[in-house]
């Protein structure tokens, strides 16, 4: 086996489904990488709480989706960041999300085409830190942000649906979609 | 019915019809491209083939040489490694060397047909076998530090195929 030249073990790995390849990538180092460099983007990961298991790892790799489920995100970790370098789709799924993560992610993600981000509460410190990462994401073509409440320390926590709230809501979106989301060039569907 | 020599790299030669030469991609170009003309009587070196492959690969074209050409195979479409004929299984029926002697020359000359339906044989040895399984089968050292086996095994648990 160690005779064939990698382009011939690529030819014998694309005859093989993924989850057979995701095992094989345990066989040995030439095998992991030849079978990540060919399968990484039609690989998705999902991760949660036990995020730095996955990460611990010097042949850490990333996949083409990350969805990340968790009950409170408020830093980017390394983990996560290596993970999502080379995702083109990235879901997050958590109770309590600061959106500073989001700001710290998004920058390391060049290749990301969907965004989805649902959150119980979107924490948000100051200013929109994801308002400052304007333009730099030229492939994003679809982002979808869904909150039931926004919460800024300082400020009562408020329902995102409801009465008074819903002008503090309209703030919010349009903030999000005249600050950032409007520079993403390929932006087709806003959600939020 | 035109022939043409063939020298392999142990200095055998063969005398082989032109049209079963032809299976050979690389051997069509030289004779196509490049002109090297067969009726000189000049032998075409195949400096990285061993006669007792080349005799293998030469009965394989032999038996193929009127395929119609395989349709364009869809980058994307799901891979059957099933449908390899009987005739094929039992040629590839030899020791794994063969085999990958066999791929390698067949890469060296340029047979898309057989390349595949080798790459399908030893897809169909990997298949259903565990990490462990594959590393016996193909004697592959597992050349993974202490513990990270492990570590990739544990992370493969959170990976999944991406639907489209």
């Amino acid at each position: 086996m160690s005779l064939l030249p990698t382009e011939l073990l690529i030819e014998i790995f694309k005859q093989l489904p993924i989850s057979t390849l995701i095992q094989a990538t345990s066989v040995c180092h030439r095998w992991n990488q030849i079978i990540f460099s060919i399968i990484h983007k039609r690989i998705r990961c999902r991760i949660s709480n036990d995020l730095d298991l996955v990460g611990q790892n010097s042949l850490s790799r990333s996949y083409g989706a990350i969805t990340v489920d968790c009950s409170t995100l408020s830093l980017a970790t390394p983990t996560l960041l290596q993970l999502c370098r080379r995702a083109t789709e990235l879901e997050i799924h958590a109770n309590l999300l600061h959106e500073s993560v989001l700001a710290e992610l998004l920058p390391q993600c060049p290749r990301l085409e969907r965004l989805t981000v649902r959150a119980k509460c979107l924490v948000v410190e100051g200013a929109w830190k994801t308002v400052e990462l304007r333009g730099r994401f030229p492939t994003i073509e679809s982002v979808s942000v869904i909150a039931e409440s926004f919460f800024s320390p300082g400020q009562r926590r408020v329902p995102a649906a409801g009465g008074s709230v819903k002008s503090r809501k309209s703030r919010v979106k349009s903030a999000i979609a005249n600050g950032v989301f409007c520079c993403w060039k390929k932006l087709r569907k806003l959600v939020i | 019915m035109s022939t043409i020599k063939l020298e392999t790299s142990d200095g055998v030669k063969f005398t082989v019809k032109t049209q079963v030469a032809k299976c050979s991609g690389t051997i069509r170009t030289m004779l196509e491209d490049i002109g090297i003309n067969p009726q000189d009587g000049e032998a075409i070196p195949l400096s990285n083939v061993h006669s007792t492959i080349l005799q293998k690969i030469l009965v394989w074209a032999e038996h193929h040489v009127d395929d119609p050409e395989p349709p364009r195979e869809d980058a994307d479409a799901a891979k059957r490694t099933d449908d390899i004929c009987s005739w094929d299984e039992d040629f590839l029926k030899v020791d794994q060397r063969t085999l990958f002697d066999v791929m390698l020359a067949a890469n060296y000359l340029d047979m898309k047909q057989l390349i595949a339906v080798c790459c399908k044989t030893v897809a169909n040895m990997i298949k259903g076998k565990t990490a462990d399984q594959i590393r016996r089968t193909f004697n592959i050292e597992n050349d993974f530090p202490p513990g990270e086996e492990d570590k990739i095994r544990l992370r493969n648990q959170f990976c999944e195929e991406r639907s489209r």
